[in-house]
């Protein structure tokens, strides 16, 4: 480029810089900016414009540069890319001073972008190399700018070598790893070492602001290196299928070898006895960045955790318990932010950064120390600091402070955001993880010390809690926020809850105790206010809580596996029967059952609030599937047992109050359209009675019971008119309850009695009856088709052939009405849904080909042969396919669902494709097509999966055309329109693959389905080839492509599709396209 | 900042909203329910970016975001983080349905950082409403590594629609006892009616009730 055409790109790019500003230019100044990235000559055009423009139009030619170096890393060659590195480096040094610090950053991170790039080419040497020479340079400018400019490479370089944070370059994720591995083991430990060295010597001077930012660089690089993902040398290799590698912890755990640097007692004393004191309190806002950095470190020194604390054993051989000595360092520096407590609360009204902050830092340490880690530490803190705290220990304190910011408010709704909030949830979560230890644990139970705190934390929650349920009291419901977002907020709560139980746990007699008065105290202060005729809604509101919270404490949620009594709770029990003592277990079992009782009481059932009866439902559920009638062998207390165990002589009754309460939360005219109480009491309540044998045995037998069997059956009014999905849990749960019945003439009266009842709700819900039909007959062919004889699968198949049928003749004339575009998009989602249920039937009946239990049969009638299940499923694909426009595929679970049919049967039965009329294959062959174009990463691996079978298959079948005969799944080989078709997709996948940066997976799928269409179609390849090298003005990405090309082709080696060729076929193509890529997107 | 060719009212403060986070995490779709009050139930990716003003009224006054919605996917993504220049704030946003679109938080968050230092930005996890999410509250902790305020939000149901921005209004004026004063203008959430039902009601000449009915086809929360 000559001077002319390098300031003519100056000037289209500053004068873009200006209109991407604004509205009216922005998609022209896009494209100018985006063309100029592309440019064959961009590298130049962006070192001119480094040098000679101003900031906006250098930031936008540094990102230009960086996109620009990595799409010719191969055409620059070894010397290019190092002069180009030290440009760079030499840039940065250079302007320093002046260079706005948003340009900076974005070279420092090009530079780092390509030191990795060449990472794997260069040996170790190579490495060192780079840095003794970024180490030469530096000291030769000598300034502390230098220095700085120095530690922000180094952070790049930390961020750019960490996969969570890496720039992708369209390298495998294994080139990735590599590099990660390599940084760990060879130079991360000596870049923190650096980085400590001079934060030692900065830190003082950064006070007085005389550092020229160095201070700040060191806790920036340091915090980088606390973010990397340290892996153990024996772990295994992340799983690289899904993209970039998981992060999979929170916690940092470097090894052994970090011990000295990090947990040496004069390790951090520039940032703890140094920077922060001077930083806490009115010293942050001198320096609100230096002093919110150093918080931030102090956190992550918090989250350190595994191998380099020494175990256990060896600890007590030492005269320190260097794991509670290195808490304890970090807390004293943490309390100074939360010390004394009210002090702390005012100053977060003005700046909460301090105060959360310090919550942040405990909940770090809280997994990693636990309760009994934090008391030790407490105690090394009293002895070394003698403060006054040591006389209640840490915990006390920690517990002190949590109580507060739920004083203040934390806990409230309105409050979500806020400092309060945060610090609460925060400090919450972190008394959750200090206490879980002891609760899980068999042989651990909570110290007195945590038991104190717990306590104390309890109560301050839950009279807390009582506050705003009183005060909710007078909300109007409809205004609130749970009721308009439904599932985001009731899980919110829920997680609440189950918060507040994990801690009330710890100390399960106290925490009773108060429940169980609190619900007495209420449970009066309702009946004197009802009496009265005075306003219950507080009491409700107050006695909702508590049933909820009760609940929560001493019953399980089970979720999924058998909910069993929590450790500490049957703890209390048996304590309390050994002492003598009333059983406070039992006595709030019999609490919850009683005022769910009151929600089938005619005398008090106008009394009560929907919201009462949803939680006192609820509370009734969860109770009584961790302790009605369990049948594992947990050992209960004396009056438990007594009462709800099998042997319990009135566990009936117990049942049939559960009924009654189901049944009148269902039909109670004043609670008509409660959906959520009609929800609860049939999804939680009557699902748990039924689910145990023992209980719907007894269930079944209760008048009760058949009494809202018959008017299920009969459909009586309350009942017909709940909402569909209660009336279907309400079908299935007394469905459920046959269980129960020993005797088959019984049982079979029963079901033919409930099915009464679904019959009548099928003619009433005709809109969604469709898409149920189809689901029920899918799981109805998902239960037998593998065990039914020929004749009986033959007659399914059939069935299921003419519901498909019948299905797209009459949808057919339905989808042609759609008066507007609100009712064309409900229309569409209703088609999805139900075109979704019949992939789901057609693809069910596939598994018989996978598992056939069926006995032969002799008769060689033609209604006695087995059902040829891939046709059937390949004319309802066909029956389906013309259903299923742009529109419909827009839907993401019907597009994945089609795709994944599709690709099984392309997958299985490849032979019958290239035999199938033209037209059906047209079909395929084109859902195909627009697969393997798809933006859908999933979409796209399933066609390209499906691809690769019929490529495979049809190249065989031409490799060996006779070698089959008399096999069945001999495969016919493409022939014709067909044949150039299929050939036409080695263009199609290789465009694709050129244009997007795919995941592993997606290209590992292409390289299956490309090899066997090279060596198919060995001249087509050629022409591809050609079209592409045609495009291409530089001689040396020619001469790179050429290269690549030859090695892709048939006749270097690659002769068949076996696994070994294959698998060499996927790297050679991976590092194909990392090369290509770039060249291709050259303009 | 005004952008020429986008008049915003005199005396209105406005600020520069940068969204980003992976393709399909739902960013469009939650801004469109702010402009238009409808939920988007289809998937069209962004292409590069679109700016969008977004309307508040507090009780220290209005202000407006100018919200640069920025295409997620890299196939789409036009100047990337080139649009980040200026930027005042910023929300990251990932679907709580895909653990991939979390795991990708931290490089948006780095990209972001470079270009616009120590501004306030929001981690979002969208689609809090579905019900088997990938991502559980408990396994969110970036925001606590990098000192991000959170929120589980839903642009389907409206949950904690207006948290983000509250919290980047609070930032930004510098007032932490600011509140919206009006309502944001929000659609109702999705409420599906069932008009059969309706039917069967008024037809024994009961109060016709509106059923809100669970997603799709799913089944009542277990």
């Amino acid at each position: 480029m000559d001077h002319q055409q390098l300031e003519a790109a100056r000037h289209s790019v500053e004068k873009a810089c200006c209109d991407l500003e604004n509205n009216a230019t922005r998609s022209s100044a896009e494209a100018v900016l985006l063309e100029f990235r592309q440019a064959h000559q961009a590298l130049d055009a962006c070192r001119h414009i480094l040098e000679h423009s101003s900031q906006p139009a250098r930031f936008q030619a540094a990102i230009a540069l960086r996109e620009a170096a990595l799409r010719q890393w191969v055409l620059l060659g070894p010397e290019g890319q190092r002069s180009l590195r030290a440009y760079l480096l030499d840039y940065l040094l250079r302007h320093a001073q002046s260079a706005h610090l948003v340009v900076t950053k974005q070279l420092t991170r090009t530079l780092a972008v390509l030191l990795k790039r060449g990472w794997s080419t260069e040996d170790a040497g190579a490495h060192r190399a780079f840095f003794d020479s970024l180490e030469t340079q530096v000291a030769a400018n000598g300034t502390a700018t230098a220095r700085r400019i120095n530690l922000e490479i180094l952070e790049a370089i930390v961020c750019e070598f960490s996969p969570a944070t890496a720039s992708p370059m369209g390298l495998p994720w294994e080139v990735h790893e590599r590099c990660r591995a390599t940084l760990e083991a060879s130079l991360l430990r000596d870049f923190f070492v650096h980085g400590a060295r001079i934060a030692h010597s900065a830190a003082a001077p950064a006070l007085q602001g005389r550092d020229d930012g160095l201070c700040l660089a060191c806790i920036s690089l340091l915090s980088a290196v606390l973010g990397w993902e340290f892996r153990h040398p024996n772990a295994p290799l992340p799983i690289y299928g899904a993209g970039r590698p998981a992060s999979n912890s929170s916690q940092i755990r470097p090894g052994t070898a970090w011990r000295s640097l990090l947990l040496d007692a004069g390790a951090f004393s520039w940032l703890l006895d140094t920077l922060l004191p001077a930083l806490s309190g009115p010293g942050a806002a001198s320096q609100p960045h230096l002093a919110a950095d150093s918080r931030q470190l102090l956190v992550l020194l918090c989250s350190v955790s595994g191998d380099i604390f020494p175990k256990q054993a060896h600890r007590r051989n030492g005269s320190e318990d260097v794991k509670a000595a290195y808490l304890a360092r970090l807390m004293t520096a943490v309390q100074r932010w939360c010390v004394p407590v009210q002090q702390a609360l005012s100053r977060a009204q003005q700046d909460e950064s301090e105060l959360v902050d310090a919550s942040r830092a405990i909940a770090a340490a809280a997994p990693i120390h636990r309760s009994a880690g934090f008391e030790q530490a407490g105690a090394q803190l009293g002895s070394a600091q003698q403060q006054s705290q040591s006389q209640q220990g840490l915990l006390m304190h920690l517990a002190e402070l949590t109580c507060g910011c739920v004083a203040c408010g934390g806990l409230l709704e309105d409050s979500e955001g806020t400092w309060m909030w945060e610090a609460t949830d925060v400090l919450l979560e972190a008394w959750v993880e200090l206490l879980a230890e002891d609760s899980f644990s068999p042989k651990a139970r909570p110290s007195q010390a945590s038991q104190q705190a717990a306590a104390v934390i309890f109560q301050a929650l839950v009279q807390a809690s009582l506050a705003d349920a009183a005060a909710g009291a007078a909300e109007d419901e409809a205004e609130g926020e749970a009721a308009e977002s439904g599932g985001g907020a009731n899980a919110a709560r829920e997680a609440a809850f189950a918060r507040a139980a994990a801690i009330g746990r710890a100390d399960a007699a106290s925490s009773c105790q108060l429940l169980l008065a609190l619900l007495r105290e209420k449970r009066g202060t309702l009946e004197s206010c009802a009496k009265a005729g005075a306003d219950t809604s507080v009491a409700l509101e107050e006695m909702t809580w508590l049933l909820r919270m009760a609940a929560h404490l001493i019953a399980d949620p089970g979720d999924g596996e058998v909910p069993v009594p929590p450790l500490t709770v049957s703890d209390i029990a048996a304590r309390s029967a050994e002492q003598g003592q009333a059983d406070l277990l039992f006595e709030l079992s019999c609490t919850l059952l009683d005022n769910a009782a009151l929600c089938a009481d005619p005398a008090v059932v106008n009394v009560i609030s929907p919201r009462f009866a949803e939680a006192a439902v609820w509370a009734a559920a969860r109770w009584a599937d961790t302790y009605l009638l369990q049948e594992s062998t947990s050992p209960l207390s004396p009056a438990m047992q007594e009462s709800f165990s099998n042997q319990a002589q009135n566990v009936s009754q117990t049942l049939a109050s559960l009924v009654r309460v189901a049944t009148s939360a269902l039909t109670q005219p004043g609670w008509a359209g409660e959906v959520d109480l009609h929800g609860v009491a049939v999804v939680k309540l009557l699902r748990v009675l039924v689910k145990r044998r023992l209980a719907a045995a007894r269930l079944v037998a209760l008048p009760e019971w058949q009494q809202l069997a018959g008017a299920f059956a009969e459909q009586v009014p309350g009942i017909q008119a709940l909402a569909a999905p209660v009336l279907r849990n309400l079908a299935q749960a007394l469905a459920q309850a046959a269980i129960g019945i020993a005797d088959g003439q019984h049982l079979a009266g029963y079901v033919a009695f409930i099915f009464q009842g679904v019959a009548a709700q099928l003619k009433s819900h005709q809109s969604e009856a469709m898409a149920l039909l189809f689901k029920l007959a899918a799981e109805m062919v998902e239960a037998h088709v593998s065990y039914l004889q020929a004749t009986e699968a033959r007659r399914l198949c059939d069935w299921a052939q003419r519901l498909v049928v019948t299905y797209a003749k009459e949808s057919r004339g339905r989808r042609t009405v759609a008066p507007s575009a609100a009712l064309q998009s409900e229309a569409a989602a209703d088609a999805s849904r139900e075109l979704r249920a019949l992939l789901k039937l057609l693809g069910n009946l596939t598994q018989r080909e996978l598992v056939d239990f069926s006995e032969e049969e002799g008769g060689g009638r033609p209604e006695q042969q087995p059902p040829d299940i891939a046709q059937v499923v390949l004319e309802g694909l066909d029956v389906v396919v013309p259903l299923m426009g742009g529109e419909l595929l827009q839907h993401t679970k019907l597009c994945r669902q089609y795709f994944a049919l599709l690709s099984h049967m392309l997958e299985v039965y490849p032979h019958r494709i290239a035999s199938l009329p033209g037209q059906q294959m047209g079909h395929l062959l084109g859902s195909l097509e627009w697969g393997v174009k798809s933006l859908d990463a999933e979409v796209a691996q399933a066609s390209l999966e499906a691809l690769a079978a019929l490529a495979k298959s049809h190249y065989e079948a031409t490799m060996r055309p006779h070698q089959h005969q008399g096999n069945h799944t001999a495969m016919p080989a493409f022939t014709g329109d067909a044949a150039l078709r299929l050939q036409s997709f080695m263009w199609t996948v290789l465009q694709q693959l050129l244009a997007n940066d795919s995941d592993r997976d997606v290209v590992d799928s292409a390289a299956d389905a490309l090899l066997p269409l090279i060596l198919a179609f060995p001249p087509a390849f050629q022409r591809l080839g050609e079209d592409m090298l045609a495009g291409q003005t530089d001689a040396r990405a020619r001469e790179t492509l050429t290269r690549w090309l030859m090695s892709l082709s048939p006749s270097q080696g690659l002769t068949a599709v076996d696994r070994q060729t294959c698998r060499r076929f996927r790297a050679l193509l991976t590092s194909f396209l990392a090369d290509a890529r770039g060249l291709l997107r050259m303009q | 900042m005004a952008l020429p060719g986008q008049n915003t009212p005199e005396g209105v403060p406005d600020f520069k909203l940068v969204l980003v986070g992976d393709g399909g995490t739902g960013k469009t779709t939650f801004v469109k329910r702010h402009l238009t009050g409808e939920f988007e139930k289809k998937y069209e990716p962004t292409i590069g970016v679109e700016v969008h003003p977004l309307d508040f009224t507090t009780n220290r006054g209005k202000l407006r975001f100018y919200c640069w919605d920025t295409a997620g996917q890299e196939k789409f993504g036009g100047l990337r983080d080139g649009y980040y220049i200026h930027g005042q704030c910023a929300i990251i946003m990932f679907d709580v349905t895909s653990r991939l679109t979390y795991k990708n938080v931290p490089t948006w968050h780095r990209d972001l950082c470079r270009v616009c230092e120590n501004i306030p930005i929001v981690l979002c996890g969208n689609k809090v409403d579905v019900k088997n999410r990938q991502v559980k509250p408990k396994q969110v902790t970036f925001h606590r590594k990098k000192n991000l305020q959170y929120h589980e939000i839903s642009a389907k149901s409206n949950y904690n629609y207006e948290k983000p921005f509250l919290y980047l209004a609070k930032k930004l004026v510098g007032d932490q006892n600011l509140h919206f004063v009006e309502q944001v203008a929000l659609a109702p959430p999705e409420v599906q009616i069932d008009h059969a039902q309706q039917a069967a009601y008024e037809q024994q000449l009961q109060t016709a009730m509106a059923q809100p009915l669970p997603d799709e086809d799913e089944e009542l929360a277990e």
